[in-house]
């Protein structure tokens, strides 16, 4: 700055433009950044000359930056974050709120299937479930509804993961185009396989063809109002789920009881009319969507097909995997005797009991992983902003610590949602003389040992998948996928031997072995992400 | 030597996905030499769904374009011609192995020149070569994945921040988010480090950022000439823009020190730097660019179309100043507003129209509105709105007026000036160039002075023809389109016909030169 400047912190304009460019840019991070300030302001040359008596604004931008500079270092706080012993910690109550509010949403989503159980109960039947169904009939409704989830499963986690992006970025032409194209896909597959089992089914005949003919009509339906029930959790529409299936399921009533129309017609009708009215809402909602949005482009484009594979494969055999993993023990179960079964797989009702028992604990329990996800992505960034980079280790002990609350309160949750889930069911032996299915129910001790170890494998399933939902949120898909396929071919064997060599009912030793395995993997995996997570969450892109 | 010159012609933001100044300015540059040049597009762009805007001539050969945000696999866009299983191909050769010889030596090379951006410019060029000659070889997206990638920015962070006393005073050190995001930002804004640069006679970035990595890369490799148009100084755009974000300091720090880095380099490199006019050159000097490669090219406007003609019966009888702005706070709308109180004043029926969209920062058109209504002069001020006849709503009034705080130069100015109608502006950026004698300068965020200047005009009948016509003149003697083109033309002529001296040869940096060693390019 030249001799003649008569700038003096006192002087009044001057500490009026400091604090004008303080306000604009707070610590500002060099003398240009004070020019290009003062010039946003209309500051020229010549003003700055007329009234500073200074040759140029970037003269001025020295002196009004080193005032600048100097009173933030008087203040305290003027070198940033200090070293600081630990990072705040949400207070309990606010942890505790959240969690209500959060588990119950995770409740919330369970609400479709709680409905099926309920209609069961009250009315005898749901979309497609029945009481009276005998086990010719259960076997090949079962068959469907497994050849469904396991066939969709892909699907479904594929229309997530990149509807969710879409959705996010609130493009709705895109996500309308991937939903239509996986969608388009899912349906051709069904369809595939269906003739697949037929034609094989003729060769060599499995099933009587009556039989077959009605399973594989059931794992149509299934499949076809899974994908559409897929694009609408993805869109995070679950309200409609719920309306469609409830909706759905009175029209099974009303054609049972007044039309009589028979359970499979009924069923079917049923489930076609939840597909067309989940179809329909999806459809009206993208348009509607793309239409508010005023989104003008017409010509955009997915990325290329090679693209779109390299990005879903994961998701796509995570899906697939993880319900063949579910259903594993059931047909290693179904097909083993003694007595052998009649056919390849054949619907035995006490294991088939057990299993709903105990999905009854796992709906309890997977609620929490509703608030655990959220708090994690919930926390990230203001323990980022909090965190010192010289103490990055304290932002990923942050976590760490945070990892083993969320898992302790999952144990917690799962063993208090087991406990419950037995005494109450169990406390129905109150009405075992009164009434019949209660005394069906409790008749055969499998059902209560199937029960015990469901529960135990889907409490470590569980806290697999809590891992995994970590792993996702910061694009790690592939964690996920070799320990989901790792842990099915576990769950395989292991069930196998264990049903050929024990009992039937030890093929859920196998969804045991399977789900520690997932355990193990992907807490080994949590492990080392927690450690180093600095790193994860950057190279999330 | 092909005959026609070929322009790689690079955009960020703007041609030909989006509308605005430098767009049209570019879309009237392809078409004027659709005969005499072709030009492949390099677009950088915020997101992957875009859509052309412009009717593109048969000279446009291709678009390069290049996203920088929402594409889960940018390469696809950029390599359009390699099959994408190559790419996963060439990521199995991203190895620790490779990274760890030839990325880690670039990479130390390069976070030293991001904490000290005044450093050697020729050097900083040099390394944004090495970069983009590396990634001919290895994957961009896996080696900045690589974990020892991240492990060694820590490492280089940490050795500066170690000791307080290392830091400036008012220096913040780094919180973990401004390390994490700012990874992120590298990986992004430097997305051009890895796209191919095609067989051209010239580079010619719009823009002094990110998009001129290439003509540094081309200069390097091929000895390509380039050609840099300073429509307004992204630096100092940038200082603007990033400092007022409402991010840590830290943060804040790295974007414009990155930002820094590559102007730098981007001025050091050119051929030539052409900025639309003089008043840029003292931003440019501080940041590289010396003063004999500095040529100014001044916008042109096309005088067949912005010629005077009679005003329209709508405003025949009502003194009328007409403004052509979107509704922002750089453009001040609020002070010509207050101006336009004050006119009416001397002038009640006075009435000022602006033609502009309303929709670049609504809650800023809120602001004006509510001041409209606030100052009673809702009969005097209009908003027009978009025009899509720019051609005819300078004609509309007698004069015409810009109330900015900041601008480059502003076809506004001239195009009005074409119509024979003076412009009472503020005396900011190369207004003043263009104007001189041909209207009123004012102070910024002045309204009396801007009043003062309409008053003057509208009162003062034979002022204001003879301005207009002098105008007029001065745009059929300087800024014609046809000159504007000319120079552009015989620059890209001069250029084409240049030998070329590939820098490669003059490279001084051990971490470029053994990259620059690695032969045959894997893709």
């Amino acid at each position: 700055m030249s001799e003649a400047t008569k700038i003096k912190p006192g002087d009044i304009s001057l500490v009026e433009l400091r604090e004008k460019v303080q306000e604009q840019v707070g610590n500002p991070v060099s003398v240009w950044a004070v020019a290009a300030t003062l010039e946003s302001f209309g500051l020229r040359d010549i003003d700055v000359q007329e009234e500073f008596e200074i040759e140029t604004v970037f003269e001025l931008a020295d002196e009004i930056y080193k005032q600048l500079k100097e009173e933030i270092a008087r203040q305290d706080g003027a070198r940033g974050p200090k070293r600081i012993n630990k990072l705040k910690k949400p207070p309990l109550m606010e942890s505790a709120k959240l969690f209500g509010k959060h588990y119950s949403l995770g409740l919330l989503f369970s609400l479709p299937m709680i409905s099926q159980i309920a209609a069961v109960l009250i009315f005898r039947y749901s979309l497609w479930a029945w009481l009276e169904f005998n086990e010719a009939q259960a076997t090949m409704v079962a068959v469907g509804t497994i050849g469904a989830f396991v066939i969709t499963g892909g699907f479904v986690q594929t229309l997530g993961r990149h509807v969710s992006k879409y959705k996010g970025e609130e493009n709705f032409r895109l996500a309308f185009k991937a939903t239509k194209q996986i969608i388009g896909k899912g349906v051709f597959t069904v369809g595939l396989v269906t003739v697949g089992f037929y034609l094989i089914n003729i060769v060599i005949p499995f099933y009587p063809m009556g039989m077959m003919l009605i399973g594989l009509t059931y794992m149509v339906l299934i499949s076809l109002l899974l994908l559409a029930s897929g694009v609408l959790y993805a869109m995070e529409h679950r309200v409609m789920i719920l309306t469609a299936i409830l909706i759905g399921t009175a029209v099974v009533i009303v054609g049972m009881d007044g039309f009589e129309m028979g359970i499979y017609l009924a069923q079917w009708i049923g489930m076609g009319f939840t597909i067309l009215l989940l179809g329909l809402y999806a459809f009206v909602y993208y348009r509607l969507k793309i239409k508010l949005s005023g989104q003008d482009m017409q010509d955009q484009a997915l990325p290329n097909p090679e693209v779109r594979y390299y990005n879903s494969y994961r998701y796509f055999i995570y899906g697939f995997c993880y319900f063949l993993f579910l259903f594993l023990d059931r047909l290693l179960a179904w097909s083993a005797g003694p007595p052998p079964p009649p056919y390849i797989i054949w619907f035995n009702t006490p294991y088939e009991l057990g299993m709903d028992w105990a999905l009854l604990s796992l709906v309890l329990t997977i609620a929490v992983l509703e608030y655990s996800i959220h708090a994690f992505s919930k926390r990230m960034l203001p323990v980022q902003k909090q965190a010192p980079f010289m103490q990055v280790d304290l932002f990923n002990k942050y976590f760490k610590s945070f990892y083993v609350k969320q898992v302790i309160l999952l144990l917690v949750v799962g063993i208090v949602s087991i406990g419950i889930t037995y005494v109450s069911i169990n406390s129905l032996r109150a009405f075992i003389n009164e009434v019949p299915e209660i005394r069906d129910f409790f008749a055969n001790p499998m059902t209560p040992r199937v029960f015990w170890m469901a529960s135990i494998a889907y409490l470590f399933l569980v806290y697999g998948l809590l891992n995994s939902l970590f792993f996702f949120t910061l694009n790690r898909p592939s964690f996920v996928m070799y320990a989901m396929i790792i842990s099915t071919v576990v769950n395989f064997f292991v069930g196998y031997i264990c049903s050929r060599v024990i009992s039937l009912e030890y093929a859920a030793v196998g969804l045991i072995a399977g789900s520690v395995t997932f355990a193990c993997i992907t807490g080994w995996m949590a492990y080392r992400f927690f450690k180093r997570l600095d790193y994860y969450y950057y190279s999330a892109f | 030597m092909s005959p026609k010159p070929h322009v790689l012609f690079q955009t960020e933001g703007s041609y030909p996905y989006s509308g605005g100044g430098v767009s049209t300015w570019s879309h009237m540059l392809c078409t004027e030499l659709r005969e005499k040049v072709d030009f492949t597009l390099f677009a950088i762009t915020g997101s992957p769904v875009v859509e052309t805007r412009y009717r593109l001539t048969e000279n446009v050969k291709s678009i390069i374009h290049v996203p920088l945000w929402g594409a889960e696999e940018p390469v696809q866009y950029f390599y359009k011609d390699v099959p994408f299983s190559r790419h996963i191909q060439r990521r199995g050769q991203t190895n620790d192995k490779n990274v760890k010889k030839y990325f880690f030596p670039l990479f130390r090379d390069f976070v030293d020149g991001l904490m000290n951006p005044f450093g050697s410019a020729r050097e900083f060029g040099e390394i944004v070569y090495g970069f983009w000659k590396y990634y001919r070889h290895f994957d961009y997206k896996q080696t900045l994945r690589n974990p020892l990638v991240w492990l060694e920015f820590k490492k280089q962070l940490s050795q500066k921040y170690q000791e307080a006393e290392n830091l400036k005073i008012g220096e913040e050190p780094p919180r973990v988010f401004d390390v994490t995001f700012g990874m992120r930002w590298l990986y992004h804004f430097l997305m051009a480090l890895a796209v191919p640069v095609p067989d051209v006679s010239l580079t010619h970035a719009t823009i002094a950022g990110f998009p001129a990595i290439t003509s540094i890369a081309a200069k390097y490799e091929y000895g390509i000439p380039s050609l840099l148009t300073d429509h307004g100084v992204f630096i100092r755009e940038r200082l603007i823009n990033v400092s007022r974000d409402n991010f840590p300091y830290f943060s804040k720090k790295l974007l414009i020190d990155l930002g820094t880095f590559i102007t730098r380099a981007a001025y050091y490199h050119a051929d030539q730097i052409s900025p639309v006019t003089s008043v840029n050159k003292k931003w440019e000097q501080r940041y590289e660019a010396d003063d004999a490669r500095i040529e100014p090219i001044y916008n042109g406007v096309d005088t067949d179309l912005f010629k005077p003609t009679p005003k329209p019966p709508e405003t025949e009888g009502t003194p009328t100043v007409v403004a052509a702005a979107h509704v922002f706070p750089l453009k001040d709308i609020e002070t010509m507003i207050r101006c336009c109180d004050l006119v009416r004043r001397e002038i009640p029926n006075v009435r000022f129209v602006l033609y502009g969209g309303l929709d670049v920062d609504p809650d800023y058109t809120e602001k004006c509105r509510k001041l409209v209504k606030k100052l009673n002069v809702g009969d005097n001020f209009k908003f027009g709105g978009f025009h899509n006849a720019p051609q005819e709503l300078f004609n509309e009034g007698d004069i015409s007026i810009l109330s900015s705080i900041s601008e480059g130069f502003p076809y506004t100015v001239i195009e009005s000036m074409s119509c024979a109608r003076p412009v009472v502006a503020t005396d900011v950026g190369g207004i003043r160039e263009a104007l001189e004698g041909c209207g009123e300068l004012c102070r910024p965020r002045d309204p009396q002075s801007l009043a003062d200047g309409v008053i003057k005009l509208l009162m003062d009948d034979d002022l204001r023809i003879s301005m207009g016509r002098k105008a007029r003149e001065r745009v059929l003697l300087k800024y014609t389109i046809e000159k504007s083109v000319n120079s552009y033309y015989e620059t890209y002529q001069r250029m084409h016909q240049q030998q070329r001296q590939p820098l490669k040869q003059e490279i001084s940096l051990p971490s470029v030169k053994q990259v620059v060693e690695l032969e045959p390019e894997y893709v």
